[in-house]
Formats: C-alpha cells, sequence, structure tokens
C-alpha cells in the first residue's frame, strides 16, 4: 500500500470512528440535526428510490428542508424484547426461539442485537452485541414463567439503546396484557418519545399499549394469527426496518426547547407513511 | 400416621418435607391429619399445619383444589391444636388468618379469600391486619372489575367514581384497623395507595406515615415507592428521586430501578437514567421485588411473620 492510499484509508477510519461516537439525533446550541425514521409503503410493500425532494417535512407545522436522505446504509442496532411470562411455553416458546434465531442469522456483519426477556421482572440476558452465536445460544435455552411486566420491559429496552451512529431498533413480542409493572402506559410511552427510537411489535392477540406505543414511536405492528407466523412476522420487522429512510433536517423557525410535533408526507404520489409524531428537546 | 408426624416435625419452613406432603395421595393426607387431631400436642399440630399452608402457597397458582384440601387440613389442625393450647394457638391463628387470606387474593379466589376473612373476624374481631386483609380483598376485586385501573390508565371520571365507591369501602377497613393500632404501618400503605391511583394529594400524608411506622424493608421500600408515585403526581421530580433512591436503600429490587431511571431520564440526566436501567435489567436476585407481591394482593410479610410466630 503506498503512502497516498494508506492516509487515505486511515482518514476515512477515523471519520468512521467519529461518527459512530455521534448521537442519532444533535441538539447543541448553533448546530441542530434531527434525524427521522420514515417508513413509506404502498399496499404493504415499501417504496424505493426516494431522495429528499420527495419528502414534506413540517416542525411544529413550520416547514422544513429535507436534506439528506439515507437507505439501509447504517448498521442496526437491534434490542430485543421478549416476553416470557408463562402463557410463552410449549408451542408458542418454540416458535419465539425459532423466530428469534432467524432474526439473528439474518443480521448483517455489522448490525448488533441485544436480548431482554420479561415475566414480571425483565432480564438482559445478551448485552448488545454482534456475536450471532452468543444470541442464537441465549435464544435457545429461553423458558417461560411468571407474569407480565410488559411496560417496565419496554422502558429498560428503551434505555440500554446504543447512543452511537448505528439506527436503534426495539422489537417487542408479548402475548398478553401487563400485570407487573410499575410504570404507567403514558410514563413507559414518555420514555419511548423522549427516546425517538422506532418499537416494532409482534404480537399475539390485540394490545392496546403496545398500540399506542408503535404510533408514538413511529414503529409498526404485526398480529400473528398462529404462533407459527412469528417467524415470518420477526423477519418482516427486520426486512421493514432496512426499508426505511433515515431523514436528516435542521429545524428553522422553531423554538428550540419543549414538545416538537412532526408531521411527514410525500410530495405527490399517495404512500402509508409511519414515523415518530414529535421529539422532544430538552 | 407415623410418616405424616414426622413430616409435621421435620421442620417448618423445610422444602423436602413441603414436597413430600404434596407427593403423599389426599385421602392418606386427610386420613393421616384426622389422627393426628386426636394425638399430636399442640405444638406438633402448629407445625403440622405450617407445612399444609406452605405446601397452599407453593401450588397456589397450579391446582385450586388441592390449595383448598391443604388450607382445610391447616385449619382443622388448629383448632385441635387450640384445645391443648390456646394462647400460642391463637397468636399463630391470627397471623394464618392473613396469611390464607393474602394467598387466596393473590390468585384471584376472593370468594375464598372472604370466607375465610369471615372465619378469622369471628374468631378474631379485634385482630387490625385482617382489617386491612379485608381491604386487600376489594382493592383486588376494583382491579378486577376496572381494566382502566389494571392498566394504570388516567381515569375518567365515570370510571374514578366506581373505583372511588370501590375504595371507599376498603378505606373503611383500613382506618378501622389505625383505631385498632395506629402504628400499623400496612394500614397507611394500603390507604396511600388507593388515593395515589385516583390521584389524590393526600396519599403522601399516608406513605409518610407507612415510612415512619414500616417494621420491615418490604414496608419501606413500598412506602418509599409509592411516596415517589406521589411527588411524581405534584411534579415534584427531585423530591420523587430522593424517594426512590430510599426505596433502593431498603431494597435493590426492579421496580425502584425502572421508577428512578424514568425520572432521571425526564430530569434529563439521560447517562444516569441509563445506567440504573441496565443495573435494573441486570439484578442477579429479582424474584422478590414486593411491589409484585403487593399488585396481586400478597401479603409476603404475612407469610414470613406466621413463619416466625409458629417457630417461637
Amino acid at each position: 500500500m503506498n503512502r497516498a492510499v494508506l492516509v487515505l484509508a486511515s482518514a476515512c477510519a477515523a471519520a468512521a470512528a467519529a461518527a459512530a461516537q455521534n448521537p442519532q439525533t444533535t441538539f447543541r446550541t448553533g448546530v441542530e440535526i434531527v434525524e427521522l425514521d420514515v417508513s413509506v409503503t404502498r399496499a404493504g410493500v415499501p417504496v424505493a428510490g426516494l431522495t429528499a425532494a420527495d419528502f414534506a417535512l413540517a416542525d411544529n407545522g413550520v416547514a422544513q428542508d429535507v436534506q439528506s436522505v439515507l437507505l439501509d446504509r447504517l448498521p442496526l442496532s437491534i434490542v430485543l424484547a421478549l416476553d416470557t411470562s408463562s402463557s410463552v411455553s410449549g408451542n408458542r416458546l418454540a416458535h419465539l426461539v425459532q423466530a428469534g434465531q432467524g432474526l439473528v442469522a439474518a443480521l448483517r456483519t455489522d448490525d448488533r442485537a441485544a436480548l431482554i426477556t420479561f415475566s414480571h421482572a425483565a432480564d438482559l440476558r445478551v448485552p448488545m452485541t454482534g456475536a450471532k452465536p452468543v444470541l442464537a445460544a441465549a435464544l435457545a435455552g429461553l423458558k417461560g414463567d411468571g407474569a407480565t411486566a410488559l411496560r417496565d420491559a419496554v422502558h429498560l429496552a428503551l434505555e440500554i439503546r446504543p447512543r452511537d451512529r448505528t439506527r436503534p431498533l426495539v422489537l417487542v413480542f408479548t402475548d398478553g396484557e401487563d400485570t407487573a409493572s410499575w410504570l404507567t402506559e403514558d410514563a413507559a410511552l414518555e420514555t419511548a418519545r423522549r427516546a425517538g427510537v422506532v418499537v416494532h411489535a409482534v404480537t399475539v392477540g390485540a394490545d392496546a399499549f403496545l398500540t399506542r406505543l408503535v404510533d408514538a414511536s413511529g414503529g409498526r405492528t404485526w398480529s400473528a394469527t398462529s404462533d407459527a407466523q412469528l417467524r415470518e412476522l420477526f423477519s418482516k420487522a427486520l426486512e421493514e426496518m432496512r426499508a426505511r429512510y433515515l431523514l436528516s433536517y435542521s429545524p428553522k423557525g422553531v423554538k428550540a426547547p419543549g414538545w416538537h410535533d412532526l408531521k411527514v408526507r410525500l410530495k405527490s404520489g399517495r404512500a402509508d407513511i409511519a414515523a415518530r409524531p414529535g421529539y422532544y428537546v430538552p | 400416621m407415623r410418616r405424616y408426624v414426622a413430616r409435621g416435625e421435620s421442620g417448618i419452613e423445610s422444602v423436602a418435607a413441603v414436597r413430600a406432603l404434596a407427593d403423599w395421595p389426599r385421602p392418606a393426607v386427610a386420613r393421616a391429619a384426622a389422627e393426628a387431631a386426636q394425638r399430636l400436642s399442640p405444638r406438633e399440630l402448629v407445625a403440622a399445619a405450617i407445612l399444609h399452608t406452605e405446601l397452599a402457597n407453593a401450588i397456589a397458582d397450579r391446582t385450586p383444589a388441592a390449595v383448598t384440601f391443604h388450607v382445610e387440613r391447616a385449619r382443622d389442625l388448629l383448632i385441635a391444636a387450640r384445645r391443648g393450647d390456646p394462647i400460642r394457638t391463637d397468636a399463630v391463628w391470627r397471623l394464618w388468618y392473613v396469611s390464607v387470606v393474602s394467598l387466596y387474593t393473590s390468585t384471584q379466589r376472593l370468594q375464598d379469600a372472604t370466607w375465610i376473612l369471615g372465619d378469622g373476624l369471628r374468631r378474631f374481631p379485634h385482630e387490625p391486619k385482617l382489617y386491612v386483609a379485608r381491604g386487600a380483598i376489594a382493592e383486588a376485586a376494583t382491579r378486577l372489575a376496572i381494566p382502566d385501573l389494571r392498566r394504570d390508565l388516567p381515569l375518567e371520571p365515570r370510571t374514578r367514581s366506581r373505583v372511588e365507591q370501590a375504595f371507599r369501602s376498603a378505606v373503611v377497613d383500613y382506618l378501622h384497623a389505625l383505631e385498632i393500632d395506629d402504628t400499623l404501618a400496612s394500614a397507611h400503605l394500603h390507604i396511600g395507595w388507593t388515593r395515589l391511583v385516583l390521584h389524590d394529594g393526600r396519599a403522601a400524608d399516608a406513605l409518610e406515615r407507612a415510612v415512619e411506622h414500616a417494621d420491615n424493608d418490604d414496608q419501606r421500600y413500598l412506602a418509599h415507592l409509592f411516596l415517589g408515585g406521589a411527588r411524581e403526581q405534584a411534579h415534584r421530580l427531585e423530591d420523587a428521586r430522593r424517594e426512590y433512591e430510599a426505596a433502593l436503600a431498603a431494597g435493590a429490587f426492579q421496580s425502584a430501578y425502572v421508577a428512578l431511571s424514568r425520572v432521571e431520564d425526564a430530569l434529563g440526566h439521560a447517562d444516569r437514567a441509563r445506567d440504573l436501567a441496565a443495573a435494573g435489567a441486570q439484578l442477579i436476585k429479582h424474584d422478590d421485588d414486593p411491589w409484585w407481591d403487593y399488585r396481586i394482593g400478597f401479603d409476603r410479610h404475612g407469610l414470613l411473620s406466621l413463619r416466625a410466630e409458629a417457630q417461637r
């Protein structure tokens, strides 16, 4: 390798390392960048090929210029938050393990995942890692027992997300009503709004809290009609995440502190758009 | 019969003895218990009654009919023990009622809880803990009947009015318990909780009294945890943080980690919130959070007190 190439490679590595330390959303005086994960689908199929010029975005009602749009460039950091209460046993547990292992197998080299299970207690089984065998082994050892502390587990899953230059995603699986959390629904939703992380949910049966959570975070819900569907739905959740656009803009004409309402649409054409409805500035 | 006596004498809290009793066919246990009631000493009968009660607790979530069977055997044995030693048996028996009522309440067998409570109040009409247990049944019934309460959602006016009405009878019981013993922390705790749920500003007063009179770490933990909730409702986040920290000092359980992490997040201390969340999600011993027992109406300390009294 000649010196010029060596210097260039080092500079790229340094830039990548610096980027990896930056938070996804930055709010500093004079330098404010908001990034927004957006899913665009038509009839359930992701819409490809969009550019910044295709999006109209309003921050607290003020139109903003979308400066860049990334698709599938950044690695994923997925927190799997899986219900392992007593109702998740037998076939359901077996299918859940397969679904989780399928998702782990589909991760790319630079993707990472963490595993939290929850019954009445939430348990961080595997911290964020790219080691697929570790995740697969932890999944294989799951057992169902106890009550369900979904809201507390969601809070913990959101809090342990990495604050680096990856795309964080929480994928929640549950099959039952919360029976053990300390946090109220509103408290858990507030955590989700502050975190600004996309939460996807795979459920067996409807759960009103998860619907609110997913709406508040700009994620999507998939309801399984049978346990055997879990693997397919976990894969869909991963595919959906990869097909999302990451929009960036510098807010202009809006007061900084407090809650900011966000509205995103396509300038032309209809589509189903999922994005978090706003963000907090401390 | 000999095996049964051996089981009874093998010690309260003996896991092996409870397991052995669980494996024994019910007709044989019934025969042995009936025979034991005629032959054993009061102390042995109390020990056997506790063994049945421990087993009932161990299988509470799985086999309702067997729970009833063992509770009935325990009660029969206590009746027999009282004939020989009423003073000592009554000291155990009061706590036995409190413990069994909470067992039934926590498994949503509220009719059984009400029946056994009525039986207890007939024998011990001045036992304040039984009034707290009756209030806890009313609390559990309200929670079961009102989905928004189970989901901890803000209550609409009509629902709130239903909850207030339902909690009123519970609070009457808690206040009655305090008339008998105004230092009973569990009564203050329950009053505080029912007010907290209703976003009643008086919750904090009751919870401060619960902190003051708490005589074990579980009560202290819950009182501080609930008081933190009351401070949050009053938008006093710094005070809430102090209460959650006090709860953690009383017991390093997950619900306090979650509560404290969320408040730190709301205060803008993101790093601290993350560290607390990580610590809370990696607790090695996490099955004993008093909040989980309180939420389902189980009085763990009641069972511990019963064991301690029976062993004296």
